[in-house]
């Protein structure tokens, strides 16, 4: 049964009787159609876009203004915490430069104590002056030739000082008729 | 018009897409660009003030928990220690108070120059002492712990004729800071004390309670100018 339609079907044709002008208007209307179609679409799908931008727009505008209102909100609220604020703020500065203040090293205390630490006992000190700048005179007298040199060595040992000393000079050393040796040292520090 | 109707029929099938065109350009250049430049400006305004109201908010939000009292005893702790302006009898006290716990001979007091740096005000106070070294040493600690903020400037240490006993001129520097005067802008956070300025004001406290200084607010009697000098 199939093989027999297939047989009928091959045999059918079709045959057009009409004029080959209207064969080419009705292809031409077709595609104008075709066209007129596809440009209504296209502009309409532009003319949604654009309305869809335009509502997204206002929606978004309208977002602005509430989130403004909120921001006006709190502005105010802070105006009326405006001592308060003043206040916060006044601390946190001070205690931040408490803080940076109290970190300062202090060098010439640090100082003191570091060639304090190393004049030996027997040596009797006189003067000992220490400035900002990190210089240290000290003007002593020591028995005898042995501790001046061991202080000294103290001094000018790294190690001991902790690299801390960068310059030691001795200047008038005098010996007494006591057979006790005065001296000057100056020191001068690593900033 | 027989004209138009030939015209019309001879490029039917290229009018539509072009009017087409034009609708669409129009809409792109009119319409659609300036709608998008909008868009873009308002969504960046949006997202501006959307995190300023945030902020703003938990500004707010943080200050109102703030006990406004006890800030002002914590500002008061905080001035004891770096004081507003040039207090001469805050540095006179502490010095005082430290040569007299360091079993110091106080013999005389001056002032120096007023200088400032990078971190604050200050001015030199001269102190002229006479003790042991053990005392000066004492000194020199008691000076890291003492409430008023003070720096050593410089040492000028010299022997008396008492064996064992020796005459220092400690030269100290007393800071001080002036208030802020502007609070800066309103969209700022707020900056709150972090746990090491709370540990350090807690410890300024106890300071001040060790050695409790004279300054212009506990000063009784007739009080002067702070700064005689001025």
């Amino acid at each position: 049964m199939p093989t027999t339609q297939k047989l009928k079907r091959k045999k059918t044709f079709s045959l057009n009787l009409l004029p080959h002008e209207i064969i080419i208007e009705e292809q031409t209307q077709i595609r104008v159609n075709f066209a007129r179609k596809m440009s209504i679409i296209i502009v309409f799908i532009f003319i949604t876009i654009s309305l869809m931008i335009t509502i997204f727009g206002l929606i978004l505008n309208s977002r602005v203004k509430a989130i403004q209102a909120r921001y006006s909100v709190a502005e105010a609220r802070i105006e009326s915490f405006k001592t308060k604020e003043g206040l916060v703020l006044a601390l946190k500065k001070r205690m931040e430069k408490i803080a940076v203040l109290w970190n300062q090293p202090s060098g010439v205390s640090d100082s003191f104590n570091l060639v304090a630490a190393l004049i030996p006992d027997g040596i009797k000190t006189y003067l000992f002056s220490i400035n900002q700048g990190n210089k240290i005179t000290l003007s002593a007298e020591a028995p005898e030739v042995g501790t001046l040199k061991g202080f000294l060595d103290k001094l000018i040992d790294p190690v001991v000082t902790r690299e801390r000393i960068s310059k030691v000079s001795l200047e008038g050393v005098t010996q007494g008729p006591d057979g006790k040796l005065r001296f000057e040292v100056g020191v001068t520090l690593k900033n | 018009m027989i004209e138009i109707k030939r015209f019309v029929n001879q490029y039917q099938l290229y009018i539509w897409p072009f009017f087409g065109l034009v609708l669409v350009i129009l809409l792109c250049f009119f319409v659609m660009v300036p709608q998008i430049k909008a868009l873009l400006k308002a969504r960046e305004v949006f997202v501006d003030i959307s995190q300023k109201a945030v902020i703003l908010e938990q500004k707010a939000d943080d200050l109102q928990l703030i006990d406004e009292q006890e800030v002002k005893n914590d500002l008061q702790i905080a001035l004891s220690s770096l004081p507003a302006q040039k207090e001469l009898i805050s540095a006179v006290s502490q010095v005082q108070l430290l040569t007299a716990t360091s079993n110091l001979d106080l013999k005389d007091v001056s002032f120096g120059s007023v200088s400032s740096n990078q971190e604050a005000d200050g001015f030199v106070i001269k102190a002229s002492v006479e003790g042991t070294i053990e005392s000066f040493k004492n000194f020199i600690a008691l000076l890291k712990v003492a409430p008023l903020t003070m720096s050593l400037e410089g040492i000028e240490l010299s022997k008396t004729k008492t064996e064992g006993v020796f005459q220092t001129v400690f030269a100290l520097k007393s800071y001080y800071q002036n208030i802020p005067i502007s609070l800066g802008d309103v969209s700022i956070p707020l900056a709150l004390l972090s746990d090491s300025e709370k540990e350090q004001l807690k410890k300024i406290g106890d300071y001040y309670r060790n050695i409790p200084i004279t300054t212009i607010d506990n000063a009784e009697g007739v009080k002067g100018k702070l700064d005689p000098f001025h």
